[in-house]
């Protein structure tokens, strides 16, 4: 190795890196330079430091076959692991295809011929409860609209003094079914 | 310099692909996908390594898209998950066999005249840069990976692997020159 070795000379080695990535800052440049045109050791050094820094950059190009099948399996892979986030459990697929229906008409028609009230709809925008009257009886049918606009329905079962318990499934893939309580006012 | 333009342009894509987007991940899968690909092989030293590396970075974007904070680190954010997965595949090969570049694309040799042709050579060279990466301390190599693959600046380097800008650079440079010890032998400088 020819000599590269003063105080100078290493670091004018950090110079020659940071120049490779393009992070030499002000006046840096100059003083390499300078340095370089001076050292004929720096200089086969940096001969040496292209011919690595060539290597290491070498091109590792996939072909355009290897891309698009890479990426045909990364959203095939996607798209199964979004399917099995979202797909409903039989019980829910039940629910989907029994109540909701029953909801919308079957139940609604059957309170309202039973305890001779329309279905409250009040605004839920979130997890907060809601104040609406729980009816005279022990149950009551609500529709309440989800974060997402949906409408969700459910019975009201009394959940003690002032409050009915109602499960809401909003139908929508991406929302929860929740547990909503609701805050009656006066009974 | 980047392009502030470009930038922007990417952030939004980034904020459009943590809000669901798939149109937009599948815009970023398109361009960065080669990327993540080359730093991959650099580190693992196999395509077939490589791309599973990039299927697993990918999975993770998307899984993990609402934990980067700020859509202008995307870049360092994908490149350090890449790098991460690139080191845990070799790990987990090299924990199977003793040489852990034993059986990448290249061709194995143990000095540059062992090669029968111009093009043995050079993958011989090639596996020789593989296995020297390999050698070199995590402290280095992680960011030089970083700044020759991953094209992140020393500053975003920095913010990754949480060193001082000054640190990045020297240890950057230390890599190089372990780097160009190694090889010396097949580049006729020595």
């Amino acid at each position: 190795m020819q000599g590269s070795t003063g105080p100078e000379c290493a670091k004018v080695r950090e110079l020659l890196s940071a120049r490779v990535d393009g992070e030499l800052a002000g006046g840096e440049a100059g003083l390499l330079d300078a340095h370089l045109a001076s050292c004929a050791g720096c200089r086969t050094e940096q001969e040496t430091f292209a011919a690595v820094e060539l290597e290491l950059r070498r091109s590792l190009e996939p072909s355009a076959e290897e891309l698009a099948a890479s990426r045909s399996r990364v959203l095939s892979r996607l798209a199964a692991l979004d399917g099995a986030a979202l797909a409903p459990s039989w019980w829910d697929g039940l629910l989907a295809f029994t109540w909701r229906p029953a909801l919308a008409l079957g139940i609604a028609v059957a309170l309202v011929a039973v305890i001779g009230r329309a279905p409250e709809v009040v605004e839920a925008p979130g997890r907060q409860s809601a104040a609406v009257e729980p009816g005279d009886g022990e149950t009551a049918l609500v529709l309440a609209r989800l974060p997402s606009g949906s409408l969700a329905g459910g019975v009201g079962v009394d959940a003690g003094p002032g409050s009915v318990a109602l499960r809401l499934d909003s139908g929508a893939s991406d929302e929860t079914p929740i547990l909503w309580v609701i805050t009656g006012g006066e009974q | 310099m980047r392009d502030e333009n470009e930038m922007e342009e990417l952030e939004s894509v980034v904020e459009r692909m943590q809000q669901g987007d798939r149109a937009a991940y599948e815009v970023l899968l398109d361009r960065f996908q080669p990327s993540v690909f080359r730093l991959a092989h650099r580190v693992t030293g196999s395509r077939e390594d490589a791309w599973d590396v990039v299927q697993e970075v990918f999975l993770c974007v998307h899984r993990r898209r609402e934990e980067l904070r700020e859509a202008s680190r995307f870049g360092p954010w994908l490149y350090r998950m890449a790098y991460c997965q690139a080191v845990d595949v070799v790990r987990l090969r090299s924990g199977k066999r003793a040489d852990a570049w034993g059986d990448g694309d290249e061709a194995r040799a143990t000095a540059p005249e062992a090669g029968p042709s111009a093009r043995a050579e050079t993958k011989a060279l090639a596996d020789e840069m593989n296995r020297a990466l390999s050698a070199l301390p995590e402290k280095f190599r992680e960011p030089l990976v970083l700044a020759t693959h991953g094209k992140l600046s020393y500053e975003e380097i920095a913010g990754t692997v949480g060193c001082p800008v000054g640190t990045v650079r020297s240890r950057i440079s230390a890599a190089r020159q372990l780097l160009r010890e190694r090889l010396s032998a097949w580049l006729g400088n020595d």
